[in-house]
């Protein structure tokens, strides 16, 4: 693999768990548009730790999450008291106080940005990536994932049978602000180099505009969306220079690259929410996704099988 | 009737803006047996079970459910009392497949953070999924387990709804037009499975427009009209009831039902 | 030189003048939330199309009454865009959709300007870059006087006709009861348009203005606005079209105000403060009034 190729899989294990803190509040019919605060306190005070605290540099992203886990459970129990458009703008003005506050500490570098000293390769990040992975597959496999789905559909419904929908949607909300903190912590130790204004608005619609668009009603959609989200703009780049074999002329706009990804990708989200807005990955189209892999597996293992035997 | 009935409702009201709909309505639901809500549209009787089930709260009077006061029991806390429900429609989770629906029912069983951790659908088998399975091979609906409820036909649905109430193990069971849209077969399937349940000691309270059926089904009549009891007896007492002939009259497919079923 | 008093004064019509571009964005968020529920996240792309057209036309040297005149239907075709693909298509669908959608729609916007025109901020040519009117030793500029007018103006239309006319009594049928509305026999069909033909108006308008005052446009410049214009809102009550019109003059002059004495970060963080607090208690913004909206998306 070249170290291009490494960098890529890196970001996309950062957005994978980074998508997950969106997922989860958004299985229990909740949108956390302040995704961008819970990843820069989980960047800023992982980044902190480990630079002055001198425990083992996996120790101190998870003491990052715990952080932004620990501000989503304490204003948890007010905001979620909001709801729809309430609720989402709750959590924006929170992600805008964090993002500003972090912009006044002094401590932490301000408007200038911090230094991360310890460094993360793929071998450190891609694990963390799969073991998010592997724990909301398995909550998703209990009844708390069976709860939230049902609090999503039918709040009212869902309280009636016994499933107490404010504790877990509590418990959703905060588990999902850990993951974004786990993902800003990891993007901390991968670019070694963090600002306030990284962490803005424009990035909690991106993660929740790409989580939608792989969907929300399987475990993998996430992992769809962020891997749509980081692979589109490969596609485009040196857009002008592709072009450049057949045309003599190559008008400036195509040579915008970043802009070409993020306007398909803002386009794909529109056409998707009108013709499919489930997204990408249903629970039927996981099934089949399942079928095949299962399928790839025991043609591989076949193959294996037949090739050992002379 | 000297028991402890399993619904009381001692002089409950209810008014949405200024209508009054439940006024100063009073009776109660003796153990075991199979009790019908009926009255004609708008007389109140889907708020009698929402009210009974916490939905609204009263503005005055008490509920109490096998002689405990649920009035001030929340709505998520009336199902520990042995309380469960159907809806009027059909109110399943579109986004689950038949048998995660039927999972939910347990939930009053499934215990704390344990039962919500514990691996469902990790190892091919266990108790909770085996018994849903069960529970659904009963009423002959083992094949659309693993279907998305959304997809299923309304008569399916409906009766996924009831399992996932029965499911719930309650002692006392509101049934919100169980009868509605369902085909002739179906409707007597459906007064087996009912009288099936008396046999377990569940005690059923039914708002039903079919009166044959609640001739058939039920020993005890409630009538309800403009959120006050009318009338209360048997089939046919209440079939006899004056009050119950005037509020029924001008509505000739209930005159039908009346002459029908008598 | 001026006095102290004098200053202060000049600060706080600047401030007027800035949150009259704040009302105007958000007299257009709460438009589309009082009446259909829903926060239109589009929004910061119309404001940013209309600045950006006043640049390009006046650039290409049309008169400017028609340069306002078009950036004007740009904007309002822009919204009328966001209507028919994002709101028309998902009415009871998933309650978030709509306004992921409008997501898109902004990101959309923004991207295919930068395409086209480049990131780089532009000047505006405006011809009012030097002309501005004393009023007792305070200097006024032109375009910003015409916006204070114009938004205190549209409020009292807007009040007129959703309380005068029967469109009106439609657009407030609709905020109190979709479904019932419906029933009723109120087109939502043909007057959910209206409300984003408006919206898309009041937005494009406060890019106008602002391009023609500040004159500096750019692709990104919708968002601080509409930030500004969302806490405005909020502020003021969600759904009534005045508590958007004083919630908006007062961030205007809270904000300039406050830069001089505490810097603009300690006025981010005191402006999305209060927006927090107001929302967690008292959503129905610090002027009580009867907000229109509830709490759905």
């Amino acid at each position: 693999m070249t170290s291009y190729q490494t960098g890529l899989l890196v970001i996309l294990s950062i957005n994978i768990v980074i998508a997950y803190g969106a997922y989860l509040p958004i299985a229990a019919g909740q949108m956390n548009l302040g995704i961008a605060g819970f990843m820069a306190l989980g960047a800023y005070a992982s980044a902190y730790v480990a630079n002055n605290a001198g425990l083992p540099p996996i120790v101190t992203i998870f003491i990052g999450a715990g952080f932004a886990g620990l501000l989503a459970l304490i204003v948890a129990v007010p905001i979620l008291r909001t709801r729809g458009i309430y609720l989402a703008l709750a959590t924006f003005a929170l992600g805008q106080i964090v993002a500003a506050a972090i912009l006044n500490v002094e401590l932490v570098g301000a408007a200038e940005g911090y230094s991360v000293l310890d460094h993360f390769g793929l071998a450190t990040i891609a694990p963390i990536t799969i073991a998010t992975i592997a724990v909301v597959a398995y909550l998703n496999r209990t009844r708390f994932g069976l709860n939230l789905t049902a609090i999503s559909q039918d709040e009212l419904l869902a309280n009636l049978f016994g499933v107490r929908t404010r504790r877990l949607q509590i418990a959703a909300f905060t588990l999902g602000a850990f993951f974004a903190g786990l993902g800003g912590a990891l993007h901390a130790h991968y670019y070694n180099y963090i600002r306030p204004q990284d962490f803005n608005i424009l990035l909690s619609i991106y993660i929740i505009l790409f989580v939608l668009l792989g969907g929300t009603r399987s475990v993998l959609g996430p992992i769809v969306g962020a891997a749509i989200f980081t692979f589109l703009p490969e596609i485009f780049r040196d857009l002008d220079k592709k072009f450049s074999a057949f045309f003599d002329q190559v008008p400036d706009w195509l040579g915008q690259a970043s802009a070409w990804r993020f306007a398909i990708f803002a386009a794909l989200i529109i056409v998707f929410m009108m013709l499919r807005p489930q997204g990408i990955m249903t629970r039927g189209a996981t099934r089949a996704a399942a079928r095949w892999v299962a399928w790839c597996v025991r043609r591989l293992g076949f193959a294996r099988s037949s090739g050992a035997r002379p | 009737m000297s028991a402890v009935p399993a619904l009381k409702i001692d002089n409950i009201g209810k008014h949405f803006g200024g209508v009054k709909v439940i006024d100063q309505l009073s009776f109660s639901v003796p153990l075991g047996a199979r009790t019908a809500l009926i009255g004609p549209n708008g007389a109140g009787k889907t708020t009698v079970f929402n009210l009974v089930s916490g939905v609204y709260p009263l503005d005055y009077g008490s509920i109490a459910l096998n002689g405990a006061d649920v009035t001030h029991v929340s709505q998520g806390e009336r199902i520990k009392f042995g309380l469960a429900r159907s809806f009027q429609n059909i109110r399943l989770i579109a986004h689950l497949t038949a048998l995660e629906n039927i999972l939910l029912g347990q939930q009053i069983r499934a215990g704390g953070l344990r039962g919500l951790l514990y691996p469902l659908n990790v190892f091919r088998r266990n108790k909770w999924r085996d018994e849903a399975r069960a529970a659904l091979c009963d009423v002959g609906l083992e094949a659309y387990g693993d279907d998305m409820v959304g997809d299923l036909p309304y008569g399916v649905q409906k009766r996924i709804d009831l399992v996932r109430a029965e499911l719930a193990r309650p002692k006392l069971l509101l049934l919100d037009e169980p009868a509605a849209g369902l085909n002739p077969t179906e409707t007597e399937e459906l007064q087996a499975h009912l009288e099936g349940l008396t046999e377990r000691g569940i005690t059923l309270v039914v708002v039903e427009h079919d009166m044959q059926f609640i001739n058939v089904l039920c020993e005890h009549v409630v009538v309800l009209n403009f959120g006050s009891k009318i009338a209360e007896g048997t089939p046919e007492e209440v079939r006899n009831h004056g009050a119950v002939r005037e509020a029924y009259l001008g509505r000739e497919e209930d005159e039908e039902a009346f002459s029908h079923a008598s | 030189m001026k006095s102290e008093p004098m200053l202060l004064a000049q600060q706080f019509v600047n401030g007027l003048m800035l949150g009259s571009i704040y009302a105007l964005v958000a007299v257009a968020f709460t438009l589309t939330i009082g009446v259909l529920n829903f926060l239109n996240f589009s929004i910061p792309g119309i404001f940013m199309l209309g600045g950006m057209f006043t640049w390009i036309f006046l650039k290409s040297g049309l008169p400017l009454g028609l340069v306002v005149l078009l950036a004007l239907v740009i904007g309002a075709a822009a919204s009328l865009l966001v209507e028919r693909s994002s709101y028309r298509q998902m009415m009871g669908s998933d309650h978030f959709i709509p306004l992921v959608s409008s997501m898109g729609f902004l990101i959309l916007y923004e991207n295919l300007v930068l395409i086209f025109w480049g990131s780089d901020i532009q000047v505006v040519n405006s011809p009012f870059r030097d002309v501005s009117v004393t009023v007792f030793g305070l200097i006024i500029s032109i375009p910003q006087l015409a916006g204070l007018a114009l938004a205190v103006t549209m409020a009292y239309v807007l009040t007129r006709i959703l309380y005068g006319t029967s469109t009106g009594r439609g657009l407030r049928a609709i905020a109190e009861n979709p479904d019932s509305a419906i029933m009723l026999g109120v087109h939502v069909f043909r007057i959910v348009p209206v409300v984003f033909l408006f919206s898309g108006l009041f937005t494009a308008l406060a890019g106008v203005i602002f391009a023609l005052n500040y004159t500096q446009v750019h692709p990104f410049m919708g968002e601080e606005v509409a930030l500004k214009g969302i806490s405005a809102m909020v502020i003021g009550g969600m759904g009534s079209v005045w508590g958007a019109i004083v919630g908006g003059l007062l961030i205007g002059v809270a904000e300039i105000l406050s830069i001089s004495s505490f810097g603009s970060d300690f006025v981010d963080i005191a402006v999305y403060g209060l927006l927090l607090v107001i929302l967690v208690i008292r959503p129905e913004g610090l002027f009580g009034g009867s907000a229109l909206g509830r709490e759905r998306l």
